[in-house]
């Protein structure tokens, strides 16, 4: 078997489970709208201007801000993982990568980074 | 596999960790000490650091190392190429100092300085994956300096620049992975296989890659986004891209060429880009004829500029490798240098890269005027400068080397370009009565010293033969 | 065939006539203020030992003769080593010994005639300081041993002369003469740099020797066109038809600037490229087709021209022009001896003309207008004498140097098969007559002129007429500087401008044709119809016309009694043609300042469409970027880029699929 061939597998699958729960309930379900079926419930306030409303730049850097630590979160995965393997090398390594954000974060935080102006 | 890392490797990247380290202490440094010295703090900072950096690079010069089972590889080629990466980065963080805002100083130098270490990191890099490592370090950095001006087209210079660099890298990705299908490896050193020679992967996804290398080097039908993003970014930034991009990009290409291509397929391979290069020489030059904004003009001229560059490559001569970073070392200085001019005449609003304030400037300061000259008719390539000299050795190694079609391009491309050149010159010598003087930037002495230290070494270069005879055989 | 130039060695001497008047123009420069008059002699004595030291290190340079495969003698010193086939030297042989002599020896005599002359001027020491520059940047030209070497010499000569010609920079029109010649000369270095890129794209080195041995591996369009390009530089230094007209207007500077920088050295360096390529242009005969023409016509133009002006310098100026004509007529057909003989004797005769000259204008105060002089004769004898010997020189009468040289020149067009250009020859000699010794005529013979209203002489602009600048008439007739330092030079120079032509006396045996032996090649060449003694007559002949012409309009008695009526007649019924010079500044205006905007407008446009307009840039953008960042999208602009660099994309992934294709 061609060695890409779990990849090629793995790929099928996740979209294939991807349009199954996308398309599945509206095929499996019922469907009769009504007026207070349709109305926000629970998660969420009535919207109150056109949906592709123009957000404040003040959101995306925030969320920029949240996705490095998301991507320092994954990072860890991996380190976890292996931890055993690399020993002190990659407890040094992954040091390195914490204090270089947190620096970052230091900057980002006196410079008023995460005040909402 | 393992991999076996020694303190050998890790000291192969002092220079760049110096250099990275160099910008978080920029960055604690603005934190921590107080408002009025911040300025201050961040140059002397970086200066040190980029001269201690120097320093340490400067001692592998004749060693010949590949750290981390050949991703980066330390030597006289790599060396020179840290150099000129490191000459571009002073040069633009002392522009910087001299004319950027009190509070972004720390912010816009730190990212200076990564982003050299990313040109450096392209300077060394072995492999693929060092070298896509390298790009986007440089680049993203890149991004955000571009949007570090107070004006709507900085903003439309940094998205520009974003989508259209994200583009080109993912052909370049591509590319990478077709090769790395071919040779079954990352290291540029497998890809001489000479069985790959017949293989279509190598063929299709060399063709990517070296897209994406043009697209960085800004070759004409991949260039449309530099003189937008040139003409938007604040000026010193624009100073650094235009030398460290091109400098880390050459060096990647020039590794490619020189070490990575399987025996007897450089000609039909780079062929391409050899073409791409003779349309550049012209094209550029003849984009340089209608602009109104010097940050503008010189992103034509860069155009032009790599394409001499890369017909001194064209041959894969010994020689020719000698020359084209002889050349790269003398546009260095020159570009930074014409940079250094405008910045000391500009103001908050940047009117320095407007042409229009050229005119008469030999009335207000015969001083820049006559250095803005000398960096002119460098760019020009007359003599008594590096630019004279360097279009010169070009030309007798890309002729010698069978293309002589490029040398041709290269004497009509400089001969177009000398009416744009010579419109500044003109310019600045006119009699203008309505010159109007506005304030001076209080660190303009800065701007003065990098400008002078230019000049100097524009000149200099000439009678300094490039002596760098260890550069090739450590190129791998 | 390998060229070898010179004998390599040491030669301190040769070092030292080099960098003497760069050091002389550094000390002056620096401690003018305390020189004061001092500037002048040190001036003098620096290119005065330059001149000794070039004779001794020439003597040197024949002694240690090895023989074995030197084509020249002379001395070789080699200076930096640079790259492979990029060595930079000096190199005294017998053509570039022949410019040296004549830089510094006459430039010795014109430095002293200049203490005189610029005696009260304000900035006498930066006078001195300009001249040794020129000196410097003019021997670094005809000394160097390579083609860069020469350009840069090129380069600076064409600076030392435009801060000369704008000596006087309070006129206005000194400075814009200046600008007008500099920017002419800078088209001519461009010219050469181009031909070095071409030499060095062929050869791979700039020295002579190594480009001398392998023309002969050069394609015939190839070399063609690297003369084509050195001779623009040429044309343009040696103010050749149509790139002249700086050189009239040159002459607002400092008569002895006009002499040593505009007469005898620095305009003859086109002349001195010609013959130093020789061996480029004797392997390629449309190009001395082209040499010999540009030559012929600036010969003839000029001393048309010559006849039409009235301001003594400017006649001069035209004279030197249509000289200079012949020389490059010379050198271009490859008569190389009679054009370099002519840039020999022409140094003497024209220095001589231009210091004469010098005297009248100093001695009326500046009055440059030849209208307004008359009847100098009795009252300025020295000067008389001075310019009748430099006027029989320049006519070829038989004995003076001139008749030998131009000769030689006239006789050589014919010998190496261009009649067409001999005619001409013959012609502007006859024309040349006529209008120097109009000059003597109106400016020595009659009566004096000076107080007699100006426009009753026709002359429209009396405003205009003396250029007389502000510095120099300021300190007028205060105190003088003692008179033989001005009639000295002037005297030692009638010397050569007599006899230095005897030097070529006795055809091939002559001590001239000996000593360029080897210089130049020498093709056998078929004999003319006409003989060489029988060109002397018909030029003879042609010269007694123009004397006759001249003798009958200005000096018989019954036009000397009406002169002023003569005159006026003369200026007012001057053909609009003559007195623009041919239109030729119109032309370059419109030909290179025009279209050079529009060549930039048409194509700059469309290299550089500007896809994004400033109107997108200044509306949404400040506002919320967030905006524009979509709409950029939409409106096709970050999209326009993207297409553009997709077509590279697909260009590229053809032609690689094509060749991997092909691999199978």
């Amino acid at each position: 078997m061609n060695p890409y061939g779990p990849v090629a597998i793995y790929l099928c699958v996740a979209l294939a489970a991807a349009l199954l729960f996308t398309f599945l309930p509206g095929l499996l379900g019922r469907a009769k709208p009504n007026p207070q079926k349709q109305e926000a419930y629970e998660c969420g306030v009535e919207p109150t201007s056109a949906v592709h409303g123009r957000f404040p730049v003040r959101f995306y850097l925030i969320a920029m801000l949240f996705v490095i630590f998301d991507v320092e979160a994954a990072s860890f995965y991996p380190w976890a993982v292996q931890m055993h393997a690399l020993r002190v090398f990659g407890l040094v390594e992954m040091i390195v990568f914490v204090i270089v954000l947190a620096i970052g974060y230091a900057y980002v935080w006196k410079k008023g980074g995460f005040q909402w102006r | 596999m393992t991999v076996n890392v020694t303190s050998a490797d890790w000291y192969a990247l002092a220079p760049i960790s110096i250099v990275a380290i160099t910008a978080l202490v920029v960055l604690l440094a603005d934190l921590f000490a107080p408002k009025h010295v911040n300025r201050y703090l961040a140059i002397v900072l970086a200066v040190l650091g980029i001269v201690v950096a120097a320093t340490d690079c400067k001692a592998a010069y004749a060693h010949d190392f590949a750290a981390f089972g050949g991703a980066f590889i330390v030597g006289g080629f790599s060396v020179v190429f840290q150099e000129i990466i490191l000459i571009a980065a002073l040069g633009s963080v002392v522009l910087y100092g001299a004319i950027g805002k009190d509070d972004r100083i720390a912010g816009a130098i730190a990212l200076m300085l990564w982003s050299a270490c990313g040109a450096m990191l392209m300077a060394g890099a072995g492999s693929l994956m060092t070298i896509f490592l390298g790009i986007e370090l440089l680049s993203l950095a890149l991004y955000c300096l571009c949007g570090l001006a107070d004006r709507p087209t900085a903003r439309e210079a940094a998205f520009k620049y974003l989508i259209l660099s994200s583009v080109a890298s993912g052909f370049m990705l591509y590319g990478m992975a077709m090769l790395f299908g071919a040779s079954g490896s990352v290291a540029l050193a497998d890809l001489t296989n000479p069985v790959l020679a017949s293989n279509p992967l190598l063929w299709i996804g060399g063709g990517l890659f070296l897209v994406g290398i043009s697209f960085k080097l800004s070759l004409v039908p991949f260039h449309a986004w530099s003189p937008d993003v040139y003409e938007g970014a604040p000026l010193p930034v624009t100073a650094f891209m235009s030398v460290a991009t091109k400098a880390g990009t050459l060096a990647v290409f020039a590794r490619f060429v020189y070490a990575a291509m399987p025996s007897g397929v450089a000609d039909r391979l780079l062929l391409p880009i050899w073409i791409v290069a003779g349309i550049s020489m012209i094209a550029g030059n003849v984009g340089m004829l209608a602009q109104h904004d010097l940050k503008r003009l010189l992103a034509y001229s860069g155009i032009a500029q790599i394409g001499y560059m890369l017909a001194a490559l064209a041959g894969g001569t010994a020689l020719g490798m000698r020359y084209a970073i002889f050349y790269l070392a003398a546009y260095t200085f020159m570009n930074l240098g014409a940079f250094a001019i405008a910045a000391l005449i500009s103001d908050d609003a940047e009117q320095g890269s407007r042409l229009a304030n050229y005119r008469g400037l030999a009335q207000k300061s015969p001083a820049a005027a006559a250095l803005m000259t000398v960096f002119l008719l460098a760019l020009a390539g007359l003599p008594p400068t590096a630019g004279f000299l360097g279009k010169i050795l070009i030309l007798s190694t890309t002729a010698s080397a069978g293309y002589v079609w490029l040398g041709i391009a290269l004497i009509v491309g400089t001969a177009i370009s000398l009416y744009a050149y010579a419109k500044i010159i003109r310019a600045m010598y006119q009699r203008d009565e309505h010159a109007h003087t506005h304030a001076a930037h209080p660190f303009v002495p800065l701007a003065w010293a990098s400008a002078i230290v230019c000049c100097v070494a524009v000149v200099v270069l000439t009678f300094v033969p490039p002596a760098l005879r260890d550069v090739l055989p450590l190129v791998r | 065939m390998h060229y070898q130039m010179g004998n390599s060695g040491s030669y301190p001497l040769l070092l030292l006539l080099w960098l003497l008047p760069l050091a002389g123009a550094i000390v002056i420069w620096a401690f003018g203020p305390q020189l004061k008059r001092l500037a002048g002699a040190l001036g003098s004595a620096v290119v005065g030992a330059s001149f000794v030291a070039t004779l001794l290190s020439w003597h040197d340079g024949t002694q240690s003769v090895a023989g074995a495969g030197a084509n020249l003698v002379g001395a070789h010193q080699a200076l930096v080593s640079w790259l492979p086939g990029f060595d930079f030297g000096l190199l005294l042989d017998p053509l570039s010994l022949l410019w040296v002599c004549i830089i510094t020896g006459v430039g010795f005599l014109i430095h002293v005639y200049s203490i005189g002359y610029m005696y009260d001027d304000k900035a006498f020491a930066r006078f001195f300081a300009f001249l040794n520059f020129f000196v410097f940047a003019m021997l670094t030209l005809v000394l160097s041993d390579n083609f860069v070497g020469l350009l840069v010499g090129w380069g600076l000569v064409g600076l030392a002369s435009y801060f000369l010609i704008g000596f006087w920079f309070e006129k206005p029109s000194a400075v814009a003469a200046a600008r007008k010649a500099f920017v002419i000369n800078v088209a001519g270095d461009v010219g050469i740099m181009f031909a070095i890129f071409m030499i060095v794209a062929s050869v791979h080195s700039i020295a002579f020797g190594d480009v001398f041995g392998n023309v002969g591996s050069l394609s015939t369009p190839w070399l063609l066109a690297i003369c084509i390009c050195l001779f623009i530089g040429a044309a343009a230094k040696s103010a050749q038809v149509p790139l002249h007209t700086w050189l009239p207007d040159a002459m607002e500077g400092p008569t002895p600037v006009s002499a040593l920088i505009h007469a005898a050295t620095m305009v003859t360096a086109g002349v001195y490229l010609v013959a130093r390529c020789a061996p480029l242009w004797s392997q390629n005969a449309d190009a001395q087709l082209l040499v010999g023409i540009i030559g012929g016509i600036t010969a003839l133009a000029g001393a048309i021209l010559g006849c039409a002006q009235w301001d003594i310098k400017r006649i001069l100026a035209y004279s030197t022009m249509s000289q200079i004509g012949y020389m490059i007529m010379g050198v271009g057909v490859g008569a190389y001896e009679g054009g370099v003989a002519h840039f020999f004797t022409h140094a003497f005769f024209k220095a001589q003309l231009f210091l004469g000259s010098g005297l009248i204008i100093h001695a009326l105060a500046n009055e440059q207008d030849v209208r307004r002089m008359g009847g100098l004769m009795k009252k300025l004898p020295f000067a008389f004498v001075a310019m009748l010997v430099g006027v029989l020189a320049i006519c070829g009468i038989p004995g003076f140097s001139g008749s030998f040289s131009k000769d030689a020149v006239i006789y050589g067009t014919l010998q190496h098969g261009h009649p067409i250009l001999y005619a001409i020859g013959i012609l502007t000699a006859g024309l040349t007559a006529y209008y120097m010794f109009r000059l003597l005529f109106v400016t020595f013979f009659g009566s004096y002129r000076g107080d007699v209203d100006p426009s009753d002489l026709g002359i429209r602009h009396p405003e205009l007429a003396g250029t007389a600048h502000a510095a120099h008439d300021d300190h007028h007739g205060e105190h003088h500087a003692p008179a033989w330092l001005m009639n000295v030079p002037v005297g030692i120079l009638i010397v050569p401008s007599i006899f230095a032509g005897w030097l070529l006396f006795g055809g091939e045996h002559s001590p001239w044709a000996q000593f360029f032996a080897q210089q130049f090649p020498h093709p056998t060449l078929p004999t003319p119809a006409i003989s060489e003694l029988t060109t002397t007559l018909i030029v003879l002949a042609c010269v007694a016309v123009g004397i006759g012409v001249a003798y009958a309009r200005y000096a018989t008695a019954a036009a000397q009694a009406d002169a002023v009526e003569r005159l006026r007649g003369e200026s007012v019924r001057m053909p609009a043609l003559l007195t623009n010079a041919f239109y030729f500044d119109a032309a370059l205006d419109l030909l290179f300042v025009r279209t050079s905007q529009l060549f930039g407008t048409i194509f700059g446009r469309l290299i550089d469409p500007q896809i994004i307009d400033g109107a997108v840039r200044e509306t949404a953008f400040s506002a919320q970027w967030l905006g524009t960042l979509v709409r950029s999208f939409q409106t096709g602009l970050v999209r326009a880029y993207a297409f553009v660099l997709v077509i590279g994309v697909a260009c590229f992934l053809v032609y690689y699929a094509v060749i991997s294709g092909g691999l199978h």
